[in-house]
């Protein structure tokens, strides 16, 4: 059989783990602004549990990720993260800025409903909108180069 | 030779199996396709759910080296600037693609005749044209012909797409700037019963949905979870393929030609697995080209922020309006060829604080900054997707790698490639022009992204076509000069890469090497 490179973490994160996460999320999205904060959409509480849900397969690079900060500024910890590995701190912000963004309070903030399916109503060819914004654009000359077009043709 | 043979192995399901797959047995031809992944379940990640920005990326995941699925081969990309993308599985790329749908334009095949670099194809832009209007109507496509950068001709056969409000924003701005631009072509079906009926995996053309079923219908098996390891040679012939099932036994196929339809990069990596005594360096490769001559599209983004809601905040299929003003080479810019510009959507919330261009401009994103930032983005950010050409140059290339193995043990590929001075001035010139129109057209803040390192999704030109055996790996319909019954069928034959998305010219190729093919098969 074939070895199947995935392994979902199913084991729960600690209750210290999920502190310290929740200290990292408020970090990154704090009170005060606008918009709900980390702590107030619970994103290390439940959003968590149902990011991971769908994601498993992140749960142990993150909690390892998020241990770091165990015994620092947080704050600190979160910008020189950001500052000196771009890339494990991108790791990070998905889980948390993911989490936060299921929950309806914060989709609620922004106006977002959920992407919609791609299908469109079709622009009529004689749409007479388009047409007149394509007018300066047909009275051009063509601008593709032939097939048997030639250098010689630039510079005449 | 056993007598059990069929008609033609074809060695993957994506865009080019599939269209070839679909040509030849509706021909009559006996075809077995062998791909190592399986069907797409569209149920595990729909885009109306409410994680499903957060799912995608799992099941959806451009890249195999995250994603790991069985299905995929380990890439060692250590060594290049740009990653490689691809699906595998039925459909292939085409599962995940954009649906932007570009023709090539005549000088795209004509770089050596016009510009003095690289080399012309073996064929033509008026050689493909009718294939390209087939492809077009197979793929139900949805454009506009007249666009000024092509020569005149009829266009695909459904209306373009809504251009949307930041799509007439940036019409309008480039009109004021004297640009041109015209209305996107898409491979999004505009028929809203197929998208109620069948499910939101039918909003668009990918090869699973347009053209499995039709093959399935008129006879061609698909094996799926079938991993080809080697083509067998024998005599000089192909006879067959020996693939590794879903229980990993080793099965023996036999055929009277063998077609490759394995990517840019899983076709090389075959034909380098297939090594024999009498073929040392790999299956046909006297010339010493297979793997070589690897592009990718070096790709650049730009988007805007506007002060307004611009309904950007959809999935980013297809494109709203393109513009190819400064497709064609001006040597007054200092580098040769150029890029299409495709404007599109930025996607949902979670999408607009990663991935490009955004990464680039993530500094200010977070902490005190996130709630302003988000909003600033979301709905508001149209972008400019910038696909450049690159030329082909040897040390561009694929190998096998030494050090990764795929889940049945067959070397991985390794790709290195490096985007050369061309490139790079190419994408900083259309990048700050972007930036210009983003500008003109009222954006508050522009975030470019010069040189996107997740953008491989176009792999091309590692078994280039040709008509001299001495410097190219196959005819100009796909047959390698080495092996008479082997062909390739898919976009490792290119001879440049042009500066648009490829999978109108790619599905084109398919079928005139499909159709050359039965023309050959006949008058046998």
């Amino acid at each position: 059989m074939r070895s199947t490179q995935l392994s979902p973490l199913t084991s729960p994160i600690s209750t210290s783990d999920r502190d310290l996460i929740a200290e990292i999320a408020q970090v990154l999205i704090p009170a005060g602004a606008s918009g709900p904060s980390a702590a107030e959409v619970d994103v290390a509480g439940g959003r968590l549990d149902e990011f991971f849900e769908q994601r498993p397969d992140l749960k142990t690079a993150f909690v390892a990720i998020a241990s770091r900060a165990s015994g620092t500024d947080v704050d600190s910890f979160c910008r020189h993260l950001e500052a000196s590995e771009p890339a494990v701190f991108q790791q990070l912000t998905y889980v948390i800025v993911g989490a936060f963004l299921l929950s309806p309070d914060a989709r609620g903030w922004l106006g977002f409903t959920g992407l919609r399916g791609e299908f469109q109503t079709p622009i009529a060819n004689d749409d007479y909108r388009l047409h007149e914004l394509l007018a300066p654009v047909r009275s051009r000359p063509p601008s593709y180069r032939p097939t048997a077009w030639t250098p010689e043709e630039s510079t005449a | 030779m056993p007598d059990d043979k069929v008609d033609a192995i074809i060695v993957g399901a994506g865009l080019s199996g599939a269209v070839t797959a679909n040509e030849l047995a509706k021909a009559g031809l006996t075809v077995i396709c062998l791909e190592q992944g399986d069907w797409p379940e569209y149920g595990r990640s729909a885009v109306h759910r409410r994680d499903s920005e957060v799912a995608a990326e799992q099941y959806w995941q451009r890249d195999p080296n995250v994603r790991q699925d069985t299905s995929d081969y380990p890439i060692d990309d250590s060594g290049s600037d740009v990653a490689a993308l691809m699906w595998n599985g039925v459909g292939g790329s085409s599962v995940l693609y954009l649906a932007k749908w570009n023709r090539m334009t005549p000088s795209d095949f004509r770089v050596r005749s016009h510009d003095g670099v690289a080399d012309d194809w073996p064929l033509s832009y008026e050689d493909l044209e009718p294939h390209y209007l087939e492809a077009e109507r197979q793929f139900q496509i949805s454009g506009l012909a007249g666009d000024p950068a092509y020569p005149e001709g009829d266009g695909p056969p459904n209306p373009p797409l809504p251009i949307r409000a930041f799509g007439a924003r940036m019409a309008k701005a480039l009109n004021e700037l004297g640009w041109s631009w015209w209305p996107g072509a898409s491979a999004t079906f505009p028929d809203p019963e197929r998208s109620t009926k069948e499910g939101p995996e039918s909003i668009k053309a990918s090869t699973d949905v347009t053209h499995w079923p039709s093959a399935l219908n008129a006879g061609a098996e698909l094996r799926t979870n079938a991993r080809v390891r080697r083509v067998l040679v024998e005599n000089g012939e192909a006879t067959g393929c020996e693939y590794i099932d879903s229980d990993g036994n080793v099965q023996t196929l036999h055929a009277r030609s063998v077609i490759l339809c394995a990517n840019g990069i899983g076709t090389p990596r075959l034909l380098l697995l297939s090594a024999t005594d009498e073929y040392p360096d790999g299956l046909a490769n006297s010339s010493g080209l297979v793997g070589k001559r690897l592009m990718l599209h070096p790709f650049g983004a730009v988007a805007g922020l506007f002060d307004d809601d611009l309904d950007t905040a959809v999935s980013p299929l297809g494109q709203q309006i393109q513009s190819m003003h400064f497709y064609e080479t001006d040597a007054s810019r200092g580098f040769v060829r150029g890029a299409k510009w495709g404007l599109q959507p930025t996607g949902g919330p979670l999408a607009v604080t990663r991935s490009y261009p955004w990464e680039v401009a993530n500094e200010v994103m977070y902490c005190e900054n996130f709630h302003e930032t988000l909003k600033a983005r979301f709905n508001r950010a149209p972008m400019w997707t910038l696909v450049a050409e690159d030329l082909p140059v040897d040390t561009n290339r694929v190998t096998l790698s030494d050090t990764l193995v795929d889940g049945d043990g067959l070397p991985g590929a390794k790709i290195e490639y490096v985007a050369d001075a061309n490139s790079r001035a190419l994408l900083k010139f259309h990048t700050e022009k972007a930036a210009e129109s983003l500008i003109a057209a009222g954006a508050v803040e522009t975030v470019v992204a010069p040189l996107v390192r997740s953008s491989g999704w176009h792999l091309m030109g590692t078994a280039v076509m040709g008509d001299d055996p001495a410097n190219s790996v196959t005819d100009r319909y796909g047959t390698t000069h080495d092996v008479k019954n082997l062909h390739i069928f898919d976009s490792s034959t290119w001879v440049t890469s042009g500066g648009v998305n490829p999978v109108a010219t790619q599905a084109a190729l398919a079928l005139w090497s499909s159709t050359h093919f039965l023309e050959e098969w006949y008058a046998r």
